[in-house]
């Protein structure tokens, strides 16, 4: 049975340190700096990270050159980068390719391109979605055609995290055998790469064009779609950690301005409408930072016997809605000067309903629990 | 750590032990005796208190793998989840002998006086009084909503014991014997049809001094952490009421255990758990309506969340931290109860209009509901904990601030006087 809700000295530790790193490097000021980039990083804070702390390497096995840590590591980290709105390719890169490669299983793409991600010195990302918007790996229909590992792709992929800065996109395609996994340079020819206005300008979305562009095969081919769906999992534990912290910043805002805004003689945190949003508010966050917290320590922990598909799906969209009210409430709280651009209110508004759609929303993630509850 | 969740370990253990113990030829009394003295009573306190150090959630399991196996469950009821720990938390060694050990072997059932006419969400403006005679309280004044009270040998008394202080300042908190004269308990009939709760009446009865718990005028303290175990319990699923009745007033002592054993289906009784749910949008065809499965994989949600939420507490509060998730738990057990009835009465839909038969537990659910969030505190007072205690906002502005409490009953008297 895992220690489930036992963080142990060293990972708080670390969870200081990673705070530390982010209170300096991702001040309001440079969240907007990057928001108006079109990358969306500061390349040389993205390198401090990984000399500093080794943060693209956190979950690579440690013979590719990683650091080999778990989901709860993860979560911690992604929980401390929610929380500060930090803009990276970090969860495009670090988290849902390197989760794609590892579950595919393939040694060779691992040893040849997890090294340079773990370094920082290449940025990767998944290109999964299709133009309906379905992150099920089955419904995939991106043409390969091919064999003998060397394949060509023709077709459109959509909402691609970081797609047009990334070095190594991997991308699922459909081949005679099935759905397979493929892995594409940044620069092949053929393919056209557009980054979209993003609902959440923090995040950095693409739209890919395939047009016959050459692409290799990884792992099995027609054998993806159950790695693809593992990748996804582990990938949303760690958003949902990233939803809490930021959850966790919105509530922060709302009380302490509650506290400093005075109106009719008092802070308006004395007035009951105002006091019992807070709790609500109180009640969202905690329990989805418990829910994250719990599917983070299951997935550290294969031999629990827990259902990683269940409490994915109920994780996700338990923590979705949870900060997508939090994120409301806030800009109610601080009235007119909530619905300006200058404060960050809005960021963290559009960050909610961004990781609420990305890989797939609350009302998905239900329809999936439902599937596991006896219905 | 296999002491800090509930693990399939539990289940093994409890199993192991029923199938050595469990006699369904013994009487009450000496089966909750054996029950008690193994820790299952209370397996959330600790082995000292009486019970075997398990996380807060472990209750609710053993129980209902006592019900499984066929045996009668263990002794519940308000004394179990509030009076308790409170003594053993305020009380002197001879309280915690005389009070606590009963209280785990079912032999005393407790019910709570804590509100008045006067004193319901404003508790501390109670005004039942308790004067000093020698080594005895002399008690008079009126109780109401005081549930389980006529079937109860003790109840948890705060009463005033010093007008002049601030209103909180001058209330104490005694062990109070139910039965005798100058105590007078009058049944209310609830919304549900049922009788639950009751007005009681003091006139002249008496308190030992040695029943005073936690000291003069400490009371408001005393109440505090009362009122943090019925929250947290509530949050946590407790709160059960026991069947059959703890003590000698319930009159189940002296049966069978086996035969106490079958009296009364847990499920029969004003709850509607997650497994009938499914089971009725099964029997209902509507398993495949994507609004009836959103909504039950929500309330799904829900119900985890809280799980996991009390088991994060318990984790957290070995590092010194927590407070926040037990204070949450209570208005998320509302949440839990109304979405869960909510979703009950739309699967039996038209059989709704009627109140007996196979769904008349639903219906006797959706009458009870709207208590959850009435009793151990409204949800609106929790919401005011939450957000001064836990958030730090301003503290609600009060009317009677530094007023003694006999002040403050008179200038309530003269506001509404002018107000007629
Ligand atoms: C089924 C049931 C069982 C009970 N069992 C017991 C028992 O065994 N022992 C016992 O002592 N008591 C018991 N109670 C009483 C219960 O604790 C009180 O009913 C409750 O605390 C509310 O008090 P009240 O009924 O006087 O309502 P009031 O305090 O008059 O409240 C009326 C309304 O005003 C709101 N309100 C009051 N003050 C505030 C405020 N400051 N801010 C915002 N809103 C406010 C309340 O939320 C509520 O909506 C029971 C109640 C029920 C329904």
């Amino acid at each position: 049975m895992s220690a489930v809700f036992e963080f142990s000295d060293e990972q708080r530790e670390f969870r200081d340190m990673v705070r530390r790193f982010l209170e300096t490097h991702s001040t309001e000021t440079s969240v907007r700096e990057w928001m108006d980039d079109d990358g969306g990083y500061d390349p040389a804070v993205w390198k401090d990270m990984a000399g500093q702390l080794g943060l693209q390497g956190l979950i690579v096995p440690e013979a590719h050159g990683g650091q080999g840590f778990g989901p709860v590591e993860l979560a911690i980290v992604l929980e401390e980068m929610g929380h500060f709105l930090f803009g990276s390719p970090f969860l495009a890169s670090a988290v849902l390719a390197v989760n794609a490669l590892v579950e595919a299983g393939d040694e060779k793409a691992a040893s040849d391109v997890l090294p340079a991600i773990a370094s920082g010195e290449q940025i990767a990302t998944l290109a999964l979605c299709e133009a309906e918007g379905s992150w099920d790996p089955t419904s995939v229909t991106l043409s390969a055609k091919g064999g003998n590992g060397a394949f060509r792709l023709s077709g459109e992929k959509r909402y691609v995290l970081s797609g047009h800065v990334a070095d190594v996109v991997l991308v699922a395609g459909r081949s005679e055998a099935g759905v397979s996994l493929f892995l594409v340079r940044g620069d092949a020819p053929g393919l056209e790469r557009s980054p979209v206005p993003a609902l959440d300008m923090t995040r950095k979305l693409a739209t890919l064009r395939f047009d016959d562009v050459e692409a290799t095969l990884v792992g099995e081919e027609g054998g993806a779609a159950a790695s693809l769906s593992r990748a996804l999992d582990r990938t949303t534990i760690a958003l949902a950690a990233e939803q809490v912290g930021a959850t966790q910043r919105c509530l922060d805002m709302a009380v302490e301005y509650a506290k400093d805004r005075f109106q009719f003689g008092r802070p308006i945190g004395a007035f009951q409408a105002i006091k019992h949003k807070c709790a609500d508010m109180l009640l969202e966050l905690e329990s989805a930072r418990s829910a994250a917290y719990y599917a983070s320590f299951a997935a550290a922990d294969a031999a629990s016997g827990d259902d990683l598909e269940e409490i994915t799906a109920l994780t996700k969209g338990y923590c979705s809605e949870a900060f997508l009210q939090v994120a409301a409430e806030n800009i109610q709280i601080h009235g007119g000067i909530g619905f300006t651009w200058e404060h960050a209110a809005h960021l963290y508004y559009r960050r909610a309903k961004s990781t609420d759609l990305l890989f797939g929303d609350a009302a998905h993630q239900r329809g999936r629990l439902a599937g596991r509850i006896g219905l | 750590m296999s002491d800090s969740v509930v693990s399939p370990d539990l289940d093994e253990t409890v199993r192991g032990w029923l199938d050595e113990n469990w006699d369904p030829g013994l009487s009450v009394e000496d089966w909750w005796q054996k029950v008690g003295r193994a820790g299952w009573a209370a397996p959330h306190f600790s082995p000292e208190e009486g019970g075997r150090g398990m996380p807060r959630n472990a209750d609710a399991r053993v129980r209902s793998i006592f019900a499984e196996h066929g045996a009668l469950r263990p002794p519940g009821g308000l004394g179990l989840l509030m009076a308790a720990p409170t003594i053993l938390r305020h009380g002197t060694e001879d309280q915690i002998d005389r009070h606590v050990t009963p209280i785990l072997e079912g032999r005393t059932n407790w019910c709570q006086l804590f509100s008045e006419p006067g004193a319901g969400s404003d508790l501390a403006g109670l005004s039942t009084r308790a004067e000093r005679d020698g080594d005895r309280w002399i008690i008079t004044g009126q109780k109401v909503w005081s549930s389980m009270a006529h079937e109860s040998d003790y109840g948890m008394l705060l009463a005033r014991t010093d007008p002049d202080q601030p209103k909180h300042g001058g209330i104490s908190w005694f062990a109070f014997a139910l039965d005798q004269p100058g105590v007078t308990v009058r049944p209310l009939r609830e919304m549900t049809g049922e009788i639950m709760f009751n007005e009681v009446f003091f006139d002249g009865a008496i308190c030992e001094d040695r029943d005073l718990i936690g000291g003069m005028n400490n009371g408001w303290a005393v109440t505090q952490s009362t009122l943090f175990f019925e929250r947290t319990g509530i949050g946590a699923g407790g709160g059960h009421a026991g069947f059959p009745k703890p003590g000698p007033k319930g009159g189940a002592l002296g049966r069978l255990a086996g035969d106490a054993a079958g009296d009364e289906p847990e499920d029969r009784y004003r709850i509607v758990a997650f497994p009938h749910l499914i089971e009725l949008a099964r029997r209902t065809g509507r398993h495949e309506d994507p609004i009836v499965r959103d909504k039950l994989a929500r309330l799904w949600s829900f119900i985890q969340t809280g799980a996991w939420n009390a088991r994060r507490a318990k984790a957290e509060a070995r590092h010194g931290g927590g407070g926040a998730i037990g204070s949450i738990s209570k208005i998320a057990q509302t949440r839990i109860v109304k979405l869960s009835v909510e979703i009950a009465m739309d699967l039996i839909g038209a059989e709704g209009l009627v109140a007996e038969g196979e769904e008349a537990r639903f219906v006797d659910a959706f009458l009870f509901a709207p208590a959850s969030s009435i009793y151990g505190g409204t949800d609106e007072i929790q919401r005011n904990i939450c957000a001064e205690r836990i958030l730090g906002l301003p503290r609600e502005e009060r009317a009677d601030k530094g007023l003694t409490f006999a002040e403050s009953t008179r200038r309530q008297q003269s506001m509404r006087g002018a107000r007629a």
